[in-house]
């Protein structure tokens, strides 16, 4: 497999990213955020976050700051910061074009292209 | 599952107190991740804990209550022999004990907590994690490739070689089923590392498209075929890397008179009949696969057998090969070989003539005259011999008698 740079992040590497947006965390701090913030829906099991790490480390989106015994700790860098925010606008996009399209079926309008609700039925 | 339980029903754990038994058992699978942890957790439930690998092939386990546990096996992402102490971390805090590490493929981990998060909750980054491993595959792969090409290689130069022998030093050295084994093998090597490398992109395409892998899954038929392959690699190494190196196939037949009696060779006496004692020297047989009856037997006389003292001799190689062509091939060989070949004195040095009858299919002969000696090529549709006889008979004159021989 070659290396291939990220350019969409999965859920729970986006909230890898965004547990270290405003504070350097370990290992476990990053699940604990996980499950906190999204109040576990999103569970980050040992093996996703260690490659998710791993992986992170290798594009350089974050970096290890300091090393306690076996503890490690994160810190997210600017091209993270750049990464995290390109995935921020293109789920915005994604939940601005969700939400005109839910209305627009509210209202009764068929979409261009493909139909209405009724035909879809 | 059905079958997984039948096998399960066959490994009943001593009775519990009793010192801990340790049982081996051959792996299902070599990379498939959902095969290896089923056939754990079925062995789990049986009452065996996994507790090492043993060598490529095989686990050792460990005896222990029979329990529900869940196994999970994480790539290597770099050459190491244990995870690190921050994955040991992160994995003992939601549960997850190490177990061991498979050589250049998977660590092993395991839980008895059904609560315990799964070890990998995202598809697209379990696939991702797989990278290192799927890169040992592929030169895996190539090497094998490039050991059937360099093999190919060397069979095409020897016996495009113009000097070379190739079906003589077949004849005379390999061990029977030996070369059939050693491509065999090589191809069987070389189509279980296609169908690892395939069956684990198949994994990673779903993987990648977010579907998480699937467990339990059947692994009973995968593991006789494993098992057999393993035993047969086995086989073939013991076969061919040792015993043929040092047994050229031949058998001893001179104190056997029942084989003796089937062997085909020149009897002096034939060529001769006022020889009246023969005896053999020495007498081999050989069969392989595109060489059916190969025999090397070594005759003298002492003439009326007053006087003790041998008067005269014949060597024979007898080949039945499997087809006309590999005859008409060997009969080249055997030409070139012993056309040339000498008592030690140059003007000696002379090449076998061909000498057309109408007995045989191809006959060359050459004559030490001094020695009372003369060497012959004959053959006869797939069968073909050399011989060297020292006697007062001329070969020329019993072409019949070798046609005879070769039919």
């Amino acid at each position: 497999m070659a290396k291939e740079p990220l350019r969409t992040l999965t859920e729970p590497m986006f909230y890898v990213l965004l547990s270290l947006l405003r504070q350097e965390r370990c290992g476990t701090e990053i699940m604990q955020y996980t499950d906190d913030t999204t109040a576990g829906r999103v569970t980050l099991g040992p093996g996703t976050l260690y490659t998710i790490l791993a992986k992170f480390q290798e594009e350089r989106l974050i970096e290890e700051t300091a090393v306690e015994g076996r503890k490690r700790t994160y810190r997210i860098t600017e091209r993270g910061r750049a990464l995290y925010r390109t995935e921020l606008g293109r789920l915005r996009l994604c939940v601005a074009d969700g939400e005109r399209e839910g209305q627009l079926a509210l209202e009764g309008q068929s979409v261009p292209g493909i139909g209405s609700g009724e035909e879809e039925r | 599952m059905e079958e997984n339980r039948n096998h399960m029903a066959n490994e009943a754990p001593a009775p519990l107190g009793a010192e801990p038994r340790e049982d081996t058992a051959f792996l299902p699978s070599q990379y498939d991740t959902a095969v290896m942890e089923t056939w754990l957790e079925d062995r789990a439930k049986a009452g065996w804990q996994l507790r090492r690998f043993n060598g490529w092939d095989s686990g050792v386990f460990e005896q222990s209550e029979p329990r529900p546990t869940r196994y999970r096996l994480t790539p290597l992402t770099r050459k190491e022999k244990r995870p690190d102490g921050e994955r040991l971390e992160l994995c003992a805090a939601q549960g997850w004990e190490y177990v061991t590490t498979r050589l250049w493929t998977f660590h092993v981990w395991r839980t008895d907590d059904p609560t315990a998060p799964e070890m990998d909750t995202d598809p697209v980054t379990q696939a991702e994690g797989y990278r290192w491993v799927r890169k040992r595959m592929i030169r895996q792969f190539l090497w094998t490739l490039a050991l059937v090409l360099a093999l190919a290689a060397v069979t095409l130069y020897t016996s495009l070689q113009p000097n070379g022998s190739p079906l003589l030093y077949g004849a005379e050295n390999a061990a029977p089923f030996e070369e059939p084994l050693r491509w065999g093998a090589i191809a069987t090597c070389l189509i279980l590392s296609a169908l690892q490398l395939r069956g684990m992109d198949r994994t990673l395409r779903r993987l990648r498209a977010g579907v998480p892998m699937d467990r339990p899954v059947p692994y009973k038929r995968r593991q006789r075929v494993t098992a057999l392959l393993s035993v047969l690699a086995v086989v073939w190494y013991v076969y061919v890397v040792l015993v043929s190196g040092f047994v050229d196939g031949f058998r001893r037949i001179d104190s056997d008179e029942a084989a003796l009696s089937q062997a085909r060779y020149v009897d002096i006496a034939v060529l001769d009949p006022s020889v009246e004692v023969t005896d053999i020297w020495r007498a081999e047989a050989k069969s392989l696969e595109w060489a059916t009856d190969m025999y090397r037997v070594e005759q003298f006389t002492t003439g009326n057998g007053t006087t003790g003292t041998v008067t005269g001799s014949a060597y024979t190689e007898y080949y039945r090969l499997a087809t006309v062509g590999l005859a008409e091939e060997l009969e080249r060989e055997l030409v070139e070989r012993y056309g040339t070949r000498t008592t030690g004195i140059p003007e000696f040095q002379v090449p076998m003539e061909a000498a057309p009858t109408e007995d045989l299919d191809g006959f060359w002969i050459k004559d030490w005259p001094d020695e009372n000696a003369q060497g012959a090529v004959a053959r006869l549709g797939k069968t073909v011999l050399y011989v060297e006889y020292r006697g007062a008979a001329d070969l020329r004159a019993h072409t019949d008698y070798l046609a005879e021989l070769l039919r």
